[in-house]
């Protein structure tokens, strides 16, 4: 990918508004913020029988049946257990949204295009897709944009073609 | 006295002498038998001779009594002697006078040839009867005493000289009467008896000469030696009898016991020189050994003197220390309350500190709700568009006061912590000092009662060291007395040594009498 192509899916994706960040670990990561519908501390998720394992279970919502993602399972990280800064980040995707739980929210930034660099890995020969569009340096800090669109469709997509094995 | 003893007897051994003596002792006991044996038969001898000279004598007076009765009984007158001279001569005549017919019948004697027979008288008609001078003693004494018995022994030709004295009777005075009656009687007025001899004028009783044995003593000195040879032969079989009895009972009886007993008082006495040698020694070493002990009794009284004083000090230092000790417990007791007081401060601290944390738990929270909140206006801000780009700004405010508090209460929560750590700490300090102070206090504790003991134990020891001062004035006394007892002992040893040598030098001696002098000298190494 060239640079130029890099920050078209940049701004395809952010339409240079404003970046949520949060942490996972000690790493940084970066929403556009449009993508976000709300965000929550935590809440008791209740654990539905049968879902993918990435699925943490649903989270009630002023009445709204949110199902909450394992982004740290997801993401290939090891399991954490929540503390009082552990959030749902609620993402607008659907009807009613799908949460992701982070370790922290951190804060709302401003990206700009000159800050985006090219992720320094060969692309994945599987087939996948993916989830860190580009990296963007924040000072001395390091900041990875997702495709969360990709992370949340292509965890259905993979759980659809998975269901044979799970079910 | 040894000097006194020829040196033949020196060198003889002792059997040798114990026999000389019982040889000495048996001879002169023989010789003194034998003399006595002597007196006595030489008394026995003479007595039978006296006895014999008597028996004659009384023989010749018989014969002479007979005639004086013939002549009393008229047998024989003067008248008759003139027949018998005229008839027969004056031969046959003289046979009539008894003091006559009494001779011829004392020389007629059967014995007659073991004496003689003498009719001795002063003025004798026969000259042969002239007295010699042992008659004319014995005829003296005779008519001094008035008797008519007298006996000598005349040591001139050894004899015993026995003697009757002859009394006139009236037959006598006829011829030796009144002269004036011889014309009666004889028929002469000249005074002339029948023989024609002059009438001595006698008068009856009186005495006039006497018969006269003379035996010779000679045959009792042969019997005498007769028996003193064969006294003496007896008597020389019993010396050597009873002087190789003697060498022989001497031998077992005296000799070897006495030997014996040489030998052990030898060795006894050599002992006994070296005993007294080693008694001598050691009452040197005793007085010497005394001293020392003295001495040191001396210097050990002066140190038990340092040592009493140091004990008093000793014993004041203690009670100085005891009332320090008391001192330093009321201390700790204070410090104890101190420290209890602030334990309490502390658990104070420590309660305020966590009512503090909630507060700031709850603070944090509120923060943690306002960012929320401030991100969620952010996003809603971003939704609106350029409508929402002031309460955007609104909501970055707000995100950055919650940030700060976070950060403040973060900082607080931080502080309170340490604060909260340090009081557990100092809890923790303070329990250690607690447990300091019950360690000082028991030791202190601890310290009193070994002080109380010390005390006790010095107070002990002064009265100890003064008993034991007690006990070394008198080991000293004792020790002078053992320096006087050990120079009184040396001197007593000397004397001893002495004593020994010389008891050695008579056991030496003794061994010299037993032996003889020059196996003596043998011994006396």
């Amino acid at each position: 990918m060239t640079p130029s192509s890099i920050r078209a899916a940049f701004e395809g994706i952010f339409s240079g508004g404003k970046i949520l960040t949060f942490h996972l670990g000690r790493e940084r990561y970066g929403l556009p913020i449009l993508s976000v519908r709300e965000i929550v501390g935590m809440i008791p998720i209740t654990h539905v029988p049968r879902t993918p394992a990435y699925l943490l279970g649903m989270v009630n919502l002023r009445g709204a049946v949110v199902p909450v993602v394992d982004t740290r399972r997801r993401f290939g990280m090891p399991a954490r257990d929540a503390d009082e800064k552990t959030c749902i980040v609620v993402l607008d995707i659907g009807d009613s949204g799908v949460g992701i739980v982070v370790d922290r929210v951190t804060d709302v930034t401003d990206i700009a295009a000159d800050q985006i660099e090219a992720v320094p890995v060969p692309e994945s020969t599987d087939g996948r897709t993916q989830f860190v569009v580009a990296i963007a340096h924040d000072g001395d800090d390091m900041l990875m944009l997702l495709d969360m669109d990709e992370v949340i469709t292509g965890a259905r997509r993979e759980a659809a073609s998975c269901t044979g094995e799970n079910g | 006295m040894r000097r006194l003893l020829p040196g033949f007897i020196l060198r003889m051994s002792l059997v040798g002498r114990v026999a000389l003596l019982i040889t000495g002792v048996s001879g002169a006991l023989v010789v003194t038998l034998i003399c006595v044996q002597d007196m006595q038969m030489a008394a026995r001898q003479r007595e039978n001779i006296r006895t014999r000279g008597k028996l004659i004598l009384e023989g010749a007076a018989a014969v002479q009594s007979e005639l004086e009765a013939q002549w009393q009984a008229g047998v024989y007158s003067p008248a008759r002697v003139r027949e018998i001279i005229a008839l027969r001569g004056e031969g046959i005549a003289e046979l009539t006078i008894p003091v006559v017919a009494a001779w011829k019948s004392a020389r007629t004697h059967p014995d007659s040839s073991r004496f003689r027979f003498r009719t001795p008288r002063f003025n004798p008609r026969n000259p042969n009867n002239r007295p010699d001078s042992v008659e004319a003693v014995a005829l003296r004494t005779m008519k001094k005493r008035g008797t008519s018995e007298y006996e000598v022994i005349d040591p001139a030709d050894h004899t015993l000289r026995t003697f009757r004295g002859l009394r006139a009777t009236s037959t006598c005075l006829y011829c030796h009467g009144d002269p004036g009656r011889s014309q009666e009687y004889w028929g002469n007025t000249d005074g002339l008896d029948a023989f024609d001899n002059p009438m001595e004028g006698w008068k009856l009783g009186e005495v006039h000469g006497a018969f006269e044995i003379v035996q010779s003593l000679d045959p009792v000195d042969e019997a005498i030696t007769a028996a003193r040879a064969k006294s003496l032969a007896m008597g020389a079989v019993l010396l050597v009898v009873a002087v190789l009895g003697s060498v022989v009972l001497v031998r077992r009886n005296v000799d070897r016991p006495v030997r014996s007993t040489q030998k052990l008082l030898t060795g006894a006495a050599q002992r006994l020189v070296e005993t007294a040698a080693a008694v001598a020694r050691s009452s040197g070493q005793l007085r010497q050994t005394a001293h020392e002990q003295s001495t040191a009794s001396q210097q050990t009284a002066a140190a038990l003197d340092e040592m009493s004083t140091s004990v008093r000090s000793n014993a004041a230092a203690a009670a100085k220390t005891n009332a320090l000790m008391t001192r330093v417990t009321g201390l700790l007791g204070n410090g104890r309350v101190s420290m209890e007081h602030l334990s309490e401060a502390m658990n104070d601290t420590r309660t305020s500190a966590a009512n503090t944390a909630e507060i700031i738990a709850r603070i944090d929270e509120i923060a943690f709700q306002t960012n929320l909140l401030a991100l969620n206006a952010a996003v809603e801000a971003a939704r609106a568009g350029n409508a929402g780009r002031s309460f955007a700004v609104v909501a970055d405010e707000v995100r950055t006061l919650a940030g700060r508090s976070a950060d403040a209460s973060h900082s607080t929560r931080s502080l309170i912590d340490e604060s909260v750590v340090r009081a557990d700490r100092s809890v923790a300090i303070n329990a250690e000092v607690a447990n300091a102070l019950e360690g000082i206090h028991a030791a202190i504790d601890d310290a009193s009662g070994r002080v109380d003991q010390m005390a006790t134990a010095t107070s002990e020891q002064a009265h100890g060291i003064e008993q034991i001062a007690e006990a070394m004035s008198l080991i000293d006394r004792v020790s002078r007395r053992s320096v006087t007892v050990g120079e009184e002992s040396a001197a007593v040893a000397a004397n001893l040594q002495r004593r020994a040598s010389e008891l050695k030098g008579a056991v030496a001696a003794l061994a010299g009498v037993i032996d003889g002098q020059t196996s003596g000298k043998h011994g006396q190494t």
